[in-house]
């Protein structure tokens, strides 16, 4: 198993995984990402990063029941486990309290 | 059914044997959904090409089918081949030294002709239009049965044809003068003598690709007295000051206004062009321009979308006749050439800028291949030779159960990694000996930060896989198939490697490398024969001066010139003449010749005009008669002819000659007339043009008011050191003009240019085929040698001379190079005599240079086997003993 940091776009897919909560697939988390955030990622990264984030066991994988369409392909369905939802807690905690400590004079100085 | 046609199921199975089974089916069904969307949205085609983009996404690590053990194994294979490449490599430092050197210098040569090839065809490739432009040249088929391929054409005919021709879009014709023309600045003292002045019609922007930076396309060299400028030549003349509006002054007469300013001319350009003025202004004072046969300008025209030359081309012979009367039709013969044709087509008379040819394209890759395959040879030859101290190697791993196909990949591996160490040695040495490319070809090739380095990627690449192929799959197939049961015999095998392919292969390499070195030695010999043949005339120390311009000379000037230069010290002789006996254009008359039987017709001959100073400062032999006179005033009606006249008059002797009445039409201030007088010398013929071309017929007589040239002989080596007074007169005399001085020497040099650059060029190819050829001998040589060790000290105790054992190591060798050469000299003799029929004054083809070859080429191989079979023949025989 690999450290457990998490990068800042593997940040981002977990997010969209939990956001998608049961329809988190390849094609699906590409698309939320590029609605939401304006990022264009090919397909192939996306699948990368999630299996980064399994190897860190933050996301689980199944395959769903086939469909029609994709050439009667299953989807390959991820969910964020536990580790997941402790990894994003800790980097926000990390963040607000970052946030907390800024002096307020570090805003003005603008 | 369209999901059967896609995605390709090539595709698929690559994916499939790649990526991790476990996440394929979720994979492929995301690129079909992708694929899916694409197609309603993009179409079919774009959907198509995003999916392989995105399939190639996925050909990353992450994906592979890491765990399972099969593919750990192949990694494994993978590691272990590297690591036995590198061993190797570096256990046999000479010969993987060689065949990395090898390879590096056969693939540099490659590669920079490469370049050099590609240079040449972008030539003329920039204009937009480029596919629709077709010039109109011309061949002439003259009274006497010659046949004159020149470039030229008539001016009026490109209007016309326009007329004519509704597929004719647009035409324009080009002009330059013969000689390079003085351009002045008017109220300063700037001037300069411009080779690359072209008058050309106001469609020259709108056919030809040539950007404007300042003016309008369209309208700069629409009305007469209008100049456009090249970017650097308006620098030249006003600096950073805006040019146009601006007024330069032609010759000193004729003041004509910048309208604009262009880009500098593109050097892959078969048209070099410093000005471009308006083809409308020549009406003023070119007389002959309304001439429909006078040949002096280059027509372009750009044909509509739906044109067709050939057609057009068919159309010519009944045009000639509308225009003119049909029997010229005899004589012309328009032919028209594609514009991205005329630069690498065979060179027609009068073309604006000298060529490339395809002939010494094809000359030059022949050369790239051979020396690539020499190369290769050296790779193949090393690694069977050193295979076979390897059978142990191969045959545990047969027995261990590795298959052919495994040590196949094995060994193709390790040439694969030599030769990505010499492709990475090529990028380096040729970006470092570009320079020198283009010191020997004469071009300014660059690599950095243009298209050009995609190019050179993907060839070395091109050439890395094609190398890998020809020298890596012999070598490979040979060793992955050889028995175990070659270990018991080995000695056998080995000692008298009846292997014919490396004998075969040697004899090949020597014969290519002796057919070099005699091509080497046939070049130089007729490069030194083409410029130290007597020329008929003596142009040591003789100085040139330009006098060309209107009326910035006068003959006055020019006279008084004349006597000045003349009164110096250091100056022997002086005289005018309207040529330069050097690289000048030839120009031609129609003479009438009285009194001489079966001579009816005028002829058409070679003209010059000259002083009566002419033919003694040169240096030029009478055969008959007597030079011109200035003493006899009536030698100003004259004539001079050379013995080619004579001969082609049908004269037996030069002495008939004398006396026969010559007249012709010329110019002179008042308009034409006609000129007529006594022939009265016959001079040795002499080369007017170079040595590329023959001795033509010509008829001098003294013309001052044609005078364009000064020429004056030094006394002793004085006349260079005499130039700043020179100068100085010449800025007394002349303020206005430019002063403009060559030695006779160096453009006498210069009209061989190209033959010296050829030379240098096979010179340089042979030295490198004979290295790298060397090179693989040495490394032979040295297996050969170490195979034989015990049997020399064995024979060295048994009482053999040092001699015997450099005779019995290198016999084998010297007696494969010896049957290279009765391949390799008869081939070169025969290519070498084709080469020699493409000029006029050649060469013989010489045993005795076929001789000097052989001798080198012996020569050098026994120099490179000996060094080691004396090495060994040397060593104390105990030591070769010993070890057993």
């Amino acid at each position: 198993m690999k450290g457990t940091h998490l990068g800042e776009f593997e940040e981002l897919v977990l997010l969209t995984v939990a956001v998608l909560f049961d329809n988190a697939y390849g094609v699906a988390i590409q698309k939320e990402i590029k609605e939401r955030s304006g990022r264009k990622v090919s397909i192939s990264t996306v699948h990368s990063t999630l299996h980064r984030l399994q190897q860190k066991g933050f996301v689980d994988s199944r395959y769903d029941g086939a469909t029609p369409k994709r050439g009667g392909r299953r989807k390959l369905l991820f969910t964020m486990t536990m580790a997941g939802e402790k990894a994003l807690n800790s980097n926000r905690n990390l963040r607000n309290d970052l946030w907390k400590d800024i002096p307020d004079i570090a805003f003005k100085l603008k | 059914m369209m999901k059967k046609d896609f995605p390709p199921r090539w595709l698929e199975s690559i994916l499939r044997r790649v990526c991790d089974p476990k996440r394929l089916e979720g994979i492929l069904g995301d690129l079909e959904e992708i694929y899916e969307q694409k197609q309603i949205e993009k179409g079919s085609f774009r959907a198509k090409v995003n999916y392989l983009i995105n399939a190639f996404g996925f050909l990353r690590p992450f994906a592979w089918k890491k765990k399972s053990a099969k593919n750990n194994r192949v990694m494994f294979m993978f590691k272990n081949h590297l690591k036995l490449a590198v061993r190797n490599f570096l256990g046999h430092k000479i010969s993987s030294t060689i065949n990395v050197l090898g390879f590096t210098i056969g693939m540099v040569s490659c590669l920079l002709i490469g370049l050099y090839l590609l240079d040449e065809y972008q030539v003329d490739q920039f204009h937009e239009k480029g596919d629709r432009i077709y010039r109109m040249a011309m061949d002439v088929h003259q009274r006497n049965g010659e046949l004159m391929q020149t470039a030229f054409s008539p001016a009026p005919w490109a209007p016309a044809m326009k007329e004519d021709f509704p597929e004719v879009e647009a035409y324009t014709r080009l002009m330059r003068y013969r000689l390079e023309i003085p351009i002045l600045v008017e109220g300063t003292t700037k001037s300069f003598y411009e080779r690359n002045f072209i008058w050309a019609d106001s469609s020259i922007f709108s056919i030809f690709s040539f950007p404007l930076m300042e003016g309008d396309p369209k309208t700069a060299l629409a009305a007469p007295n209008s100049v456009v400028l090249s970017e650097s030549t308006a620098k030249k003349y006003f600096g950073t000051a805006d040019p146009i509006g601006k007024t330069i002054s032609y010759e000193g007469t004729r003041n004509l206004t910048v309208t604009g300013v262009m880009q500098d001319l593109p050097r892959n350009s078969h048209i070099q062009a410093d000005f471009f003025a308006s083809f409308s202004t020549l009406k003023q004072f070119w007389t002959i321009i309304e001439d429909w046969e006078i040949l002096y300008y280059y027509s372009y025209f750009l044909l509509d979308e739906n044109g067709n030359i050939e057609e057009l081309s068919k159309k010519m012979p009944d045009f000639i006749s509308r225009h003119m009367i049909a029997e010229v039709n005899n004589f012309f013969k328009p032919q028209f050439q594609a514009l991205n044709d005329i630069y690498l087509s065979e060179d027609r008379e009068n073309e604006l800028e000298a060529g490339g040819s395809r002939r010494r394209l094809f000359l030059f890759i022949g050369i790239a291949v051979l020396i690539l395959l020499i190369a290769c040879v050296n790779y193949i030859n090393m690694t069977t030779a050193n295979g076979i101290k390897r059978v142990k190697e191969v045959s545990i791993r047969k027995v261990l159960g590795s298959g052919k196909k495994n040590l196949v990949f094995q060994f193709l591996g390790e040439s694969l990694f030599q030769i990505v160490l010499s492709v990475g040695l090529t990028i380096l040495v040729s970006l470092l000996l570009l320079p020198l490319l283009n010191e020997l070809s004469g071009k300014n090739i660059s690599l950095i930060g243009n298209q050009n380095f995609s190019y050179f990627l993907f060839f070395i690449i091109g050439l890395g896989i094609l190398i890998g192929i020809i020298a890596g799959l012999y070598p490979a197939l040979f060793m992955a198939g050889m028995q175990p049961t070659q270990i018991i015999n080995k000695n056998k095998n080995t000692r008298t490697s009846k292997f014919p392919l490396r004998k075969v292969l040697v004899v090949f390499q020597f014969a290519v490398c002796s057919a070099l070195i005699a091509g080497a030695l046939l070049m130089s010999a007729q490069f030194k024969f083409i410029t130290q043949k007597d020329t008929g005339f003596n142009r040591d120390q003789v100085a040139l001066f330009k006098l060309n311009g209107g009326s910035i000379f006068s003959l006055e000037n020019m006279e008084l010139l004349k006597a000045q230069m003349e009164a110096e010290a250091e100056v022997k002789l002086a005289t005018l003449s309207s040529h330069s006996p050097i690289g000048d254009q030839p120009y031609y008359g129609r003479y009438q010749f009285e009194g001489i039987p079966n001579v009816t017709e005028a002829l058409s001959m070679g003209r010059l005009h000259i002083d009566a100073d002419f033919i003694s400062t040169f240096d030029i032999d009478m055969v008959a008669g007597r030079a011109f006179d200035k003493a006899m005033t009536t030698d100003t009606s004259a004539f001079v002819i050379n013995e080619t006249a004579v001969r082609r008059l049908g004269l037996s002797t030069p002495k008939e000659a004398i006396g026969k009445l010559i007249s012709y039409s010329t110019q002179g201030e008042n308009g034409n007339y006609i000129r007529r007088g006594p022939i009265i010398g016959v001079t040795e013929d002499f080369h007017f043009r170079s040595l590329h071309f023959q001795i033509e017929p010509m008829v001098m007589d003294i013309q001052p008011a044609r005078f364009h040239f000064l020429s004056v002989k030094g006394n002793g080596p004085g006349l260079i050191q005499n130039l700043p007074r020179m100068q100085e007169k010449w800025n007394a005399i002349l303020p206005d003009a430019p002063f403009d001085m060559k030695l006779m020497d160096d453009l006498f040099y210069q009209q061989y240019d190209k033959e010296r650059r050829a030379r240098s060029l096979f010179g340089m190819f042979t030295i490198i085929g004979l290295l790298i050829a060397c090179l693989g001998l040495f490394g032979l040589s040295i297996f050969i040698t170490a195979q034989r060790t015990k049997e020399v000290g064995i024979r060295k105790v048994l009482g053999a001379s040092v001699s015997q054992v450099i005779l019995l190591l290198s016999r084998d060798m010297l007696l494969l190079i010896g049957f290279s050469l009765l391949i390799g000299l008869p081939l070169a003799a025969y290519l070498g005599e084709k080469w020699l029929t493409q000029f006029t004054y050649r060469i013989p083809l010489n045993i005795g240079l076929f001789i000097w070859a052989a001798f080198l080429a012996i020569g050098i191989a026994i120099f490179t086997v000996s060094v080691n079979a004396i090495k060994a023949a040397l060593a104390n025989p105990v030591n070769a003993i010993r070890d057993q």
